[in-house]
C-alpha cells in the first residue's frame, strides 16, 4: 500500500492557505490605511505592521520575479502599455497621499510644483523598476528553456 | 490536467470505472494502489475532479492500461 499523498487534498489545502494569506494581506493594508488616514497615528506607532506588510510585499514580488511569474506578456506593446498605466496610477496615488500627509494647498505654487516634481520622479523610478523587474522575470522564465 | 467537461456538462469517466471493476478492484483498493484517498478516485470517476497527468499515469499503471484507454475521449 502506497503512502497517501493525495494531490487533490494538497492542492485544496494550498488553495485555502493562499486565500487566507490573501485576506490577511488585504487586512494588513487596510489596517495601515486606517491607522494612517483615519486615526492619523505617527508611523512609529505602527512600524511593526508597516515593516511586515512591506516585507511581505517585497517577498511576494521578488519570488515572482525569481520564478519568472512576474507578468510576462507576449507582445512588447501590451507590456509597455501596462507599465505606463500602472506607473500613472501609482504616481497619482503617491501625489494624493503626499498632499494629504503634508497638508499641502493646491493654490500654493510651491506646493503644486513640488508635488508635480515628486510625481514625475516617482513615475520615472516606477517605470525604471517595472521594466527591470519585467526583463529580469522574462529572463528567469526562459532560463530552463533550450 | 485533463478535462472531462464538455459544453459545460460534466462527463463521467466510465472507462476508469469499468477498468477498475474488470480487475475486481474497489475504489478504496485502487486508491491504496495509487496512493490517494478513495474520495479522489470517486470524484475522478464522477468527472468532478481533473487529475494531474502524474496521477493519470499512476492510475493507468495500477490498472495496466494506457492513458488513451482510460482518459481519452472518443468522438
Amino acid at each position: 500500500m502506497k503512502k497517501i499523498k493525495d494531490e487533490r487534498i494538497i492542492m485544496g489545502k494550498r488553495k485555502i492557505q493562499s486565500q487566507a494569506f490573501g485576506l490577511s494581506f488585504i487586512g494588513l493594508w487596510l489596517i495601515l490605511l486606517y491607522r494612517q488616514f483615519i486615526l492619523n497615528q505617527p508611523i512609529s506607532e505602527y512600524l511593526d505592521i508597516f515593516l511586515l506588510t512591506i516585507g511581505i510585499s517585497f517577498y511576494v514580488t521578488l519570488n515572482n520575479v525569481i520564478a519568472g511569474f512576474y507578468v510576462t506578456y507576449r507582445d512588447k506593446q501590451t507590456k509597455t502599455k501596462i507599465t505606463i498605466i500602472s506607473g500613472l496610477v501609482s504616481a497619482l496615488t503617491f501625489s494624493i497621499i503626499q498632499f494629504t500627509i503634508s497638508n499641502k494647498i493646491l493654490s500654493n505654487t510651491k506646493d503644486l510644483i513640488s508635488t508635480i516634481a515628486g510625481s514625475i520622479i516617482f513615475f520615472l523610478i516606477w517605470i525604471f523598476l517595472q521594466s527591470k523587474l519585467l526583463s529580469l522575470s522574462e529572463k528567469q522564465s526562459n532560463k530552463d528553456i533550450d | 490536467m485533463l478535462y472531462f467537461i464538455c459544453g459545460g456538462e460534466i462527463l463521467k469517466n466510465t472507462k476508469l470505472k469499468s477498468a477498475r471493476v474488470s480487475l475486481d478492484l474497489t475504489q478504496e483498493q485502487l486508491a491504496d494502489k495509487v496512493g490517494v484517498t478513495r474520495q479522489t478516485i470517486g470524484l475522478i470517476e464522477a468527472g468532478k475532479y481533473n487529475p494531474t497527468l502524474n496521477l493519470c499515469i499512476d492510475i493507468c499503471k495500477a490498472l495496466n492500461k494506457t492513458l488513451d484507454d482510460i482518459f481519452w475521449e472518443e468522438d
